[in-house]
Order: structure tokens, then sequence, then C-alpha cells
């Protein structure tokens, strides 16, 4: 059996509420925190109905450098090696394809986080 | 600073460099007429504090400014004292600074204020960054502040060392920019938690490091939001608390980085114009213009450091030192600065292989 309503629809009630009910009779000092904690929850909302976009993302990355054997690794460790192996050099020849397949983890990323800079960067 | 209406709740702080400015003046007396918070830094506290002063040298009404640590200072920027020195040796070689007056030093002994401050003259003008990118000024208005900015940074990094009174200063070991690359790793393991995106920005930072090691004075914190104007013209610099020996492309650099423009992308200094300006204000100054070439190197170096500050900004909230949703906020800002390092330095490759 679910709870509902569900998570989703909780923080965008709970975040209109708060833009149009609760804003307009706040003193103007405390809007920025107003619409920082409006941000937050439209974070939080874009988060738990994202699809597996920012996993694919990741394994992807993962399966270029490493190969399918490091898949077995896990996300933090393979986070923690790739990280250590850039800095060693490791990939100096592959610089540039290294950047572009960070670039698509980072694009998933932000889709959650703020999908308007995407757009703004031309990404979206 | 843009001032805010609210009192300090510090009647204790006015009253105590009103008592200071008594001896320091050899006034009759003090009296405070005003007091109240300046909006500064997390780091800064500054009070504008309205004194009349009968008698002595100062006689007369002065509209001052206190700045000192606030509450929950940190301890990774200047501290007041070296502040004060690096203001007086800015103001000396002719930059724009509120002129830096009267130094306290807090002896520890009963009976003192516990931390030092000082006091500097007021700076007319605002330095709120969103009105002046929104476009408050003319296109014209725009290149004359641009000038005025190049300017400033040209008599600043006219300074070299020694100098006498900033020796607390550490000179970079080596290269400036391999300097940086060091201190970013060593912040970043100091978080322990793996950034593959910074780490491959910093190899490339590493592997692209310009040779030269010529250093002057610089402001560490140039950027818009930064400096205050008063219609249209520039009044003050601020914040100088980040101020350092260093390539002086590094703050040009600062002031260019995409995440200083508050949204006006297509004016690539700070939101206000481009550096055509800035850099004819610069030359007009130093004699010759600064190299356009490395700015792009030293625009991702910004990034890169805007990057580490979100990073540790983000861990106070996250260890639990300091539960904010600003700092939280700040945190999931890390992939819009990981995709501006990444965009910004492969235009960088694709212009090299343009001209290779």
């Amino acid at each position: 059996m679910r709870n509902l309503p569900d998570a989703a629809d909780l923080l965008k009630t709970a975040r209109d509420g708060l833009l149009n009910g609760l804003l307009p009779h706040l003193p103007k000092e405390h809007h920025y925190t107003a619409l920082m904690a409006a941000n937050a929850l439209a974070i939080a909302l874009r988060e738990i109905q994202s699809d597996a976009g920012h996993a694919q993302a990741e394994a992807t990355l993962l399966h270029e450098l490493y190969g399918s054997a490091a898949a077995s690794e896990g996300v933090d460790a393979f986070a923690t090696r790739l990280a250590s192996d850039l800095r060693t050099g490791r990939f100096d020849a592959r610089l540039p394809e290294v950047g572009s397949l960070l670039l698509a983890e980072v694009s998933a990323r932000l889709r959650v986080s703020n999908p308007k800079y995407l757009k703004q960067a031309g990404l979206a | 600073m843009d001032a805010k209406t609210e009192t300090t709740g510090q009647p204790d702080i006015a009253g105590f460099a009103a008592a200071f400015l008594q001896q320091e003046t050899g006034a009759a007396a003090v009296e405070v007429l005003g007091c109240k918070r300046l909006g500064g830094g997390a780091i800064q506290e500054n009070l504008l504090i309205d004194v009349a002063i009968r008698g002595g040298d100062w006689d007369g009404q002065h509209e001052l400014v206190l700045r000192t640590d606030s509450p929950s200072g940190l301890a990774v920027s200047l501290g007041r004292a070296e502040e004060f020195a690096v203001l007086k040796v800015a103001f000396a070689a002719g930059v724009t600074v509120p002129e830096p007056l009267w130094l306290y030093r807090d002896s520890g002994a009963p009976g003192g204020l516990g931390k030092d401050f000082y006091l500097m003259r007021k700076a007319e003008g605002s330095a709120a960054a969103r009105p002046l990118v929104r476009g408050e000024l003319s296109a014209e208005a725009r290149d004359a502040l641009l000038a005025e900015l190049g300017a400033e940074l040209a008599r600043l990094h006219a300074v070299r060392p020694p100098v006498a009174g900033l020796d607390f200063l550490p000179l970079p070991d080596g290269a400036p920019a391999l300097s940086r690359v060091k201190e970013y790793r060593r912040r970043i393991d100091a978080i322990g938690r793996p950034q593959p995106t910074l780490e491959w920005a910093l190899r490339w930072l590493e592997l692209n490091a310009p040779a030269r090691t010529e250093v002057t004075l610089t402001h560490g914190d140039f950027r818009t939001g930064n400096y205050m104007v008063a219609d249209g013209r520039l009044s003050a610099v601020l914040d100088w608390e980040f101020a350092g020996w260093s390539d002086p492309l590094e703050d040009i650099g600062w002031l260019c980085a995409r995440c200083w423009r508050f949204g006006a992308w297509e004016h690539e200094v700070g939101g206000i114009g481009g550096t055509a300006a800035l850099a004819r204000g610069y030359a007009a100054v130093a004699g010759q213009p600064f190299d356009l070439e490395l700015l792009p190197y030293w625009k991702v170096m910004g990034t890169m450091r805007w990057a580490v500050i979100a990073l540790m900004q983000a861990e106070r909230h996250l260890s639990g030192e300091q539960p904010s949703l600003e700092l939280a906020l700040t945190g999931r800002m890390l992939p819009e600065i990981e995709l501006d390092l990444i965009q910004e330095i492969q235009t960088i490759e694709e212009e090299r292989a343009r001209h290779a």
C-alpha cells in the first residue's frame, strides 16, 4: 500500500503554499530566505522525480574509462579512483575525452539541481 | 556595503571606539551620534559610526567605518591588523580605497575589546552588484567604469615585493599558478570527498600553467560586489582580506570568471562589459596592457577557486558546524561551477586546435 499523497505531491504543494500563500505576506527582508527554501524544495522534488539519467551517466563514464570489470567497484570507490588517477596523470593522453564524459555526468546532476543553467550554457 | 537600517545591538563597540579615538586624536571628547551595521561578509563585520570629535586634530563630525571580526569569524584570511597594513600600502600606491585611519590592536589585557579593529573613512556609493549589471548604466558609462577598474588594478599591480610592513604575506613558491593548484588540492583533500571533475580541471591547470614567476601585490577578491560605485564612478575598492603576492592576472581572471557576472553572461568583465575597456584603463596606468592571451587560463583558475570555496562552504553545513540553507544550496551549485570549468577548458582547447 502506498502513502498518498506521495513525497513529490507534498513537496510541490508545500512549495506552492510557500510561494503563493506565504511569500506575499512576508516582509521584504525575509523574501530571500523564502525563495531559497522554495528552491530547495524544487531541487528535492526534481531529485525524487529524476529518472536513471545520472546513474546512467556515471555508469557510462565508468565503463568508458575502466571497462566492464570496474563496474563492480561501486560508484564511490570509482569516484575516488578516478580522482586519484586524474591527479597522478594516468589520463593525461585522454584529457579532452575524459572532459566530455565528465560533462555528461555533470549535466545529469544539473538537470536536478538547476536545469535552467544547463539551458543557459547551451546544453539543454 | 549596503546600509541596513538595523542597529548593531553592540553599543559597547562604538563606545569603546569613541574612547580609543579620543586617545588617538588627542580630543577633549568624542561622542557617538549613530552606529549601524553595514552588510559585510560572513567573516568581517563593518559598522558605520558617526562621531562628533571635540578638540584635537580631528575636531568636527566624521563618518567612519569600523571593521572587525564577526562572531563567526574564520581563520582563512588576513587578520584585521594585516588587512590594515595592506590597505595602507594600497592607499599609498594610489588605489581608490577607503582611507585607513587608525588600527586598534588588542593586547589581551583586561579592559580591552578582545579583538582587533580598524577605522577608515566612509566611502560613498554602493557595492550592490545587481543594479550595476542589470543595465542601470549606459554603454559609455560601463566602458568608463571598466577603464577605472583597469586603472585601479594597474596601480595595485605596480606594487612589488619586498614592501616594508607586508612581510607577513608569503611569496609563492615558484610559479603562482602551480602554487594555487597545490593549495586547491590540499583544500579538496582536507574535505575528503573525491571530486573527479575538479581533479580533471586541476590537472589541466597544472599541465598548462604559465611558466612566469613575476608576482605583484594582488587584491585576491577583486570582483563586482567588492567595489563601490557612486554616480557611475568607482568610489572604493573594498574587502582586502585575501590580498597577497601572486600573478597579477589572477585578479583579472577572477574579475572575468563566469561566476561573477551575476547572470549577465555576455559581459565578460564582472557582468559590466568587455575586456577591451578594462585593458585600455590598465594600459593607461601600467604603460602596457595585461597579457590577453593568458587571461583564459586565469579565468579557469578563478572558476576553480570558486569551486573550492563552494565546497568549503557546503562542508560547513554538511559537517554540522554551521547548518544553513544558504550554505546547503551553495553545495548544490557545484555542478554549475563544474560545467563552467569544463566548458572554459574545452573552449581554450578548441581555440588552440584551430590555430595549430
